[in-house]
């Protein structure tokens, strides 16, 4: 079978494939939402140093960290059920965000902690010598530049969870991938259908990099004199 | 100040919970009011990616036991709602009783007959083996210490190591992987049910050629859990299947897409 790529069914395909973007952008943000609310709770939590919470949060880090990702959607959307019968009610979109931004919360704590440890503790020092309470100093001064040393490592987590977003195809969420997949099985045009996938992927991490770099630039007006 | 610490992360953390509790909520509701409109709604899983047995064209489901699912299920006065996704996580979705059975060229076995009520076979599915059309293997038995690539779940790697346990054989997670190293040559062979190679072959005029006859033959039915509910419909199932056997539709649907073949008849 000589090789030949088929150029217009490439083309022909995107508009179909174009419709599962919403979807795959939907699962990805709500789920980054829920994972930065949950890493900055996580990190806090740890930098904190209150007993038994520090604990409870350096096991849920050290697990979350650990599972591969499809084991634990398999866990939560399959084998919850069956000890709390009454979560099958759970739909397959809540257990593919639930279990994304769980997993992602683990990760996004180490960064989150990191940021705010680049902060020098002079600063708060600082402070709270001309009076301001330590939730002002951590408010007006840690948080931003904590902030934007933590924008290039989140926004790569980002990333990553727009591709793992196409693991809840096993759930049986159809989105961009899996949308893919079906086509390809049915036109058996493997190589162009995964072409266009590579490029759609590609776009929405391009107009996301624009995104990251107007913030970083947002972030950066303070340095700039 | 350890104290406000506190107060602030027990905010979040019930914010967070709150979030979650919302979407949760939010899902049941949809839930409810799915059950609230239906009439008589019953869930089928397939892969969409199972040439000709379930595949999209022009962006609807179809397939040889799709349409026999949607048949049979019609005829009972239901309505189908399908639930895309892979083998694994089809069978996960049956356990946990989120789709009443699968329809996906499903195999019956011994283990599986344990955990499930199966319908009548509507089917029957000759397990072989393909090779590419430049290698010269003719039999099975030239296939000893080659590998041959199978679908997982699918069954046919299963039979094909109890009949031959020289054979080596490579699972992969969907079809097209199986199919594509076997064409790529990366695997000596490729197994599948005839009937669905026939289709494939002929879809995507494949340099697949068949190695030998089938070497076992399975029932294709219907899975439904062990309950009174999945017995009572594999009951109805059952009868409706025989009615579509009789008068003929069985097979008509079965040449419509083996070209040709009819394998609702045991050979």
């Amino acid at each position: 079978m000589e090789f030949k790529l088929d150029f217009g069914y490439l083309v022909e395909i995107i508009p179909e494939l174009l419709s599962f973007i919403p979807l795959t952008l939907f699962l990805a943000v709500i789920s980054m939402i829920f994972a930065i609310i949950g890493g900055l709770i996580l990190a806090l939590i740890i930098r904190s140093n209150i007993p038994v919470l520090k604990q409870l949060a350096t096991i849920y880090i050290s697990f979350f960290r650990a599972i591969p990702t499809l084991v634990q959607l398999f866990l939560i959307y399959y084998g919850l059920p069956q000890i709390f019968p009454a979560l099958t009610a759970m739909t397959a979109i809540t257990a593919a965000i639930l279990g994304l931004s769980l997993k992602q919360a683990a990760f996004l704590a180490e960064i989150f902690r990191a940021a705010l440890n680049s902060v020098d503790k002079g600063q708060v020092e600082a402070c709270l010598s001309v009076g301001m309470t330590k939730a002002q100093a951590f408010r007006r001064i840690v948080l931003p530049q904590a902030t934007r040393n933590a924008i290039p490592a989140t926004s790569n987590i980002f990333i990553g969870l727009i591709k793992e977003t196409s693991l809840a195809f096993t759930l049986g969420v159809v989105e961009l991938f899996a949308q893919g997949k079906i086509i390809a099985a049915s036109s058996l045009n493997f190589f162009e259908t995964y072409l266009a996938l590579a490029l759609l992927y590609w776009f929405l991490i391009i107009i996301f990099t624009m995104i990251q770099q107007a913030l970083e630039k947002r972030m950066e007006k303070p340095y700039i004199s | 100040m350890k104290r406000k610490i506190a107060l602030i992360i027990s905010m979040a953390l019930l914010l967070f919970l709150a979030a979650c509790g919302g979407t949760n909520e939010q899902s049941k509701d949809s839930g409810n009011s799915e059950k609230s409109e239906e009439k008589k709604v019953i869930r089928a899983g397939s892969t969409a990616q199972s040439y000709p047995n379930g595949y999209e064209e022009n962006g609807k489901l179809v397939g040889f036991d799709v349409e026999v699912f949607e048949k049979v299920a019609a005829n009972l006065g239901y309505e189908v709602e399908w639930v895309k996704s892979d083998f694994a996580g089809l069978m996960g979705q049956l356990e946990t009783g989120k789709i009443n059975t699968v329809a996906n060229f499903v195999a019956v076995t011994a283990e599986r007959k344990d955990k499930y009520n199966f319908s009548e076979a509507y089917a029957y599915a000759g397990a072989t083996i393909v090779t590419h059309k430049d290698n010269d293997y003719d039999s099975l038995e030239d296939l000893k210490g080659k590998t041959v690539s199978g679908v997982l779940g699918s069954n046919n790697v299963k039979n094909l190591e109890n009949y031959d346990p020289e054979i080596i054989p490579k699972t992969y997670e969907t079809r097209d992987g199986a199919m594509n190293d076997a064409i790529n040559k990366r695997v000596d062979g490729y197994v599948n049910s005839k009937s669905s190679l026939i289709a494939e072959i002929a879809k995507g005029d494949l340099p697949l050629k068949f190695v030998g006859d089938p070497f076992v033959y399975e029932d294709i039915a219907f899975p439904f859990v062990k309950t009174e509910e999945g017995e009572k419909l594999s009951k109805d199932f059952n009868a409706e299947i025989q009615k579509l056997r009789e008068d003929g539709t069985l097979t008509e649907l079965s040449k419509k897409y083996f070209s040709g073949e009819d394998i609702t008849v045991k050979q």
